[in-house]
């Protein structure tokens, strides 16, 4: 049994009472003092700054290939290889004249290349932007775009599969790096002086040099893009700077603990923002050793790499919490897992039962995290040193003020005679979840949509969208989404970019999609599909739909269930309302679906 | 099916854990006639972890043999799959 170190966070109420943002910063500047330095480099200090200090034999990151012989075949880089690779990365960059806010993307599973690209990007100070593997042709063609990303890292399976059919509707990429492949294996799909160009990422890496110096840059410049579904029209573009960086540290000490020489493991895709801010940024700004491992879910595996590599801190999500759990904890107790110190889970409320399903099973504590895209870091959690309130998601991060605040019955924010919204004290009662703004890695715009962006604040406050309650200690307890947003194996999916790639198929007059309740998920995809003229529900129909769904969007987008209604219940205004498919009301007479000719299909009759 | 020479059962077999993943993944259903039986098909079909349990669960209700969690990981191939069905039965 290894022996524990002490917590960061000893006590939450000192450290509430003592915080301050400023002071954060001298764990991170080379002269110790406080304050906010004048200029800053994410990936100066996440790597460049160990290998400075003298670290840059220690490990980074910890790369497992996808089989099953990689565990115990792993793929080390050390602080200064990464310094090295990401160097090279910047400089071919800018050898190739691209300069600082240089959008680059990457599509690609968990591969080496995609954190040297992260980071390259950074050092380069241009804006990273990772998309998921998982998603379709349609949602990769459509942030490209938008995001107005000028590089693409991918890999050649991704490709194959989703950009080579894509390339001509991407007006403004200029390069298309492809990782793992040679020349002349992308010179067979693709003339020579095609536009965008496409080449293979390591003789792309041979065009820069080792010796790259990470210019400093003004801490408010772009950094990061992580896209977000909406529920009405395109995603949005959320922009994180380069002072974000501050808001990994502190987390990283207060939430997850990490101290020197610790190994640490987030499972999270780099697709999303929780693979970036904590499964690339946080823990290298820390120090620590990262594991990553390219497969997918896998408990067995998932034990022996936690085994294996003596993990100490684990962040993963509710869903992967609920598989495990499901595998059984006769197969957790087969594996020494004593190093471990602290489970972290983040995406969707971590229901109270797997919160005790693992500590017993662990006997560690196991905290939830609150946190979205736009917030940048965790901003509401539970604490390894304080008691965990099973099912709670815990209390704000030291320097972060949090407040509900009271909703109407249509979901509007309520205000108060001077026009000001209204905080909510009584324990019982919920409302939105509401974060006072300017704290440091609180997203400073949304690509080309200032309206959407200004709309999310109020009087001050950041509305999240998420509605919650506290009780009298302070403890915040999640209650549900205030919008039509569907969380689902710890991903936030907007309806209507689902919806529309259903509308787009010609049997297909009208569809609502909303998130309906799933033991392992969470929440799953589900679409109300009203059939166009001619077309009559069938097995044959709900199963090209799928199909055509799954095609454009990708697995973790698309509809799980689909279901045939006659009709969907609207507003006056004719607007689609989704709150009644969520919760039908006894009667469903009640939901006003109008009769329509008959149908075969036992659903269809049931809403009619 | 018992009765079946084994060769026969093994087409069988294979035949229903296509149908299956493609009732899952209609949109993988025209690359099913290619596909290698010997490749890591959830990798090769870009299936998730949510599909492999839709699938499994599938295979499971039609053969009423019971699949665990701790078989996934050695059921990554069609092949695999179809051997672990037939052993089963």
């Amino acid at each position: 049994m290894s022996v524990h170190p002490e917590p960061w966070l000893v006590d939450y109420d000192t450290t509430l009472a003592s915080f301050d943002w400023g002071e954060a910063w001298a764990g991170l500047r080379a002269d110790g003092q406080v304050g906010r330095p004048a200029s800053v480099n994410i990936a100066d200090l996440a790597v460049d700054r160990h290998v400075r200090n003298g670290h840059g034999d220690r490990v980074a990151l910890r790369f497992i290939g996808p089989d099953h012989d990689d565990i115990d075949d792993p793929l080390d880089i050390t602080y200064a290889m990464l310094a090295r690779r990401t160097n090279r990365f910047s400089d071919a960059i800018r050898r190739r004249g691209f300069g600082p806010g240089t959008g680059v993307a990457t599509l690609a599973g968990r591969i080496p290349d995609l954190y040297v690209t992260a980071l390259g990007t950074l050092k380069a100070q241009g804006i990273f932007t990772p998309l998921f593997s998982a998603f379709g042709p349609d949602p990769i063609a459509e942030r490209l775009n938008l995001g107005r990303i000028k590089i693409l890292v991918t890999t050649p399976l991704l490709y194959r599969r989703k950009v080579a059919s894509i390339l001509d509707r991407l007006p403004q990429m200029e390069l298309v790096l492809v990782c793992g492949s040679t020349e002349d294996e992308i010179g067979t799909t693709r003339a020579n002086g095609a536009h965008p160009r496409v080449m293979s990422f390591g003789s792309f890496l041979t065009e820069g040099c080792d010796t790259f110096e990470a210019p400093l840059t003004d801490p408010e410049t772009p950094a990061l893009l992580h896209f977000t579904s909406a529920t009405t029209g395109p995603p949005k573009g959320a922009i994180h700077v380069h002072t974000a960086v501050v808001v990994h540290h502190v987390t990283g000490r207060l939430v997850l603990d990490l101290h020197d020489g610790d190994t640490f493991w987030c499972t999270a895709d780099p697709g999303w923002v929780t693979g970036t801010s904590y499964g690339i940024i946080a823990p290298l700004v820390n120090g620590v050793t990262s594991i990553v491992d390219e497969a997918e879910f896998d408990s067995q595996r998932w034990y022996r790499i936690l085994e294996r590599n003596a993990v100490d801190v684990f962040y993963t999500a509710p869903t992967a919490i609920r598989m495990l759990q499901r595998a059984g904890g006769e197969l957790a107790a087969e594996h020494d897992l004593s190093n471990l110190r602290l489970v972290a889970s983040v995406g969707e409320p971590l229901d109270a039962d797997a919160v005790r399903w693992c500590q017993h099973t662990f006997g560690v504590p196991v905290i939830d995290t609150w946190w979205q895209t736009e917030t940048g870091g965790i901003m509401i959690s539970n604490h390894r040193s304080q008691p965990v309130r099973p099912g709670s998601m815990g209390r704000p991060l030291p320097g972060i003020e949090v407040a509900l605040l009271e909703r109407d019955a249509d979901g509007a924010m309520a205000v108060d005679a001077a026009g000001a919204p209204v905080e909510i004290d009584d324990p019982g009662q919920s409302g939105e979840l509401a974060l006072r703004a300017g704290w440091p890695s609180m997203f400073r715009a949304y690509l080309d949509q200032d309206d959407r962006y200004q709309q999310s604040f109020v009087d001050g406050w950041y509305r999240t969208g998420d509605l919650a309650r506290r009780d009298v200690d302070g403890y915040y307890w999640f209650v549900g989404r205030g919008d039509d947003m569907i969380k689902t194996s710890g991903h936030l999916i907007g309806p209507f970019e689902v919806e529309t790639a259903l509308d787009e198929h010609p049997a297909v007059a009208e569809s609502a999609v909303i998130g309906v309740p799933d033991p392992v998920a969470g929440a799953i995809v589900k679409a109300f599909i009203v059939p166009a003229p001619g077309h009559v529900p069938s097995d044959a129909l709900q199963r090209e739909l799928l199909g055509h769904a799954r095609a454009r969007l990708g697995a973790a987008v698309a509809p799980r269930e689909i279901e045939f209604v006659a009709d969907l219940p609207h507003t006056h205004s004719g607007k689609t309302m989704r709150r009644p498919l969520r919760n039908p009301p006894k009667n469903p007479a009640g939901v006003a679906l109008s009769a329509t000719p008959t149908s075969h299909f036992s659903e269809f009759e049931d809403l009619r | 099916m018992t009765d079946l020479p084994d060769r026969h059962r093994h087409v069988d077999i294979a035949t229903m854990i296509l149908s299956s993943i493609a009732d899952v993944a209609p949109e993988s259903e025209p690359e099913l006639a290619d596909l290698d039986h010997d490749v890591d098909f959830w990798r090769e079909l870009q299936l998730d972890s949510m599909d492999l349990l839709a699938v499994m669960t599938r295979l499971s209700e039609q053969t009423g043999i019971d699949i665990t969690e701790r078989n996934y990981p050695h059921l990554t191939t069609i092949d695999s799959l179809r051997d672990f069905l037939a052993r089963a039965t």
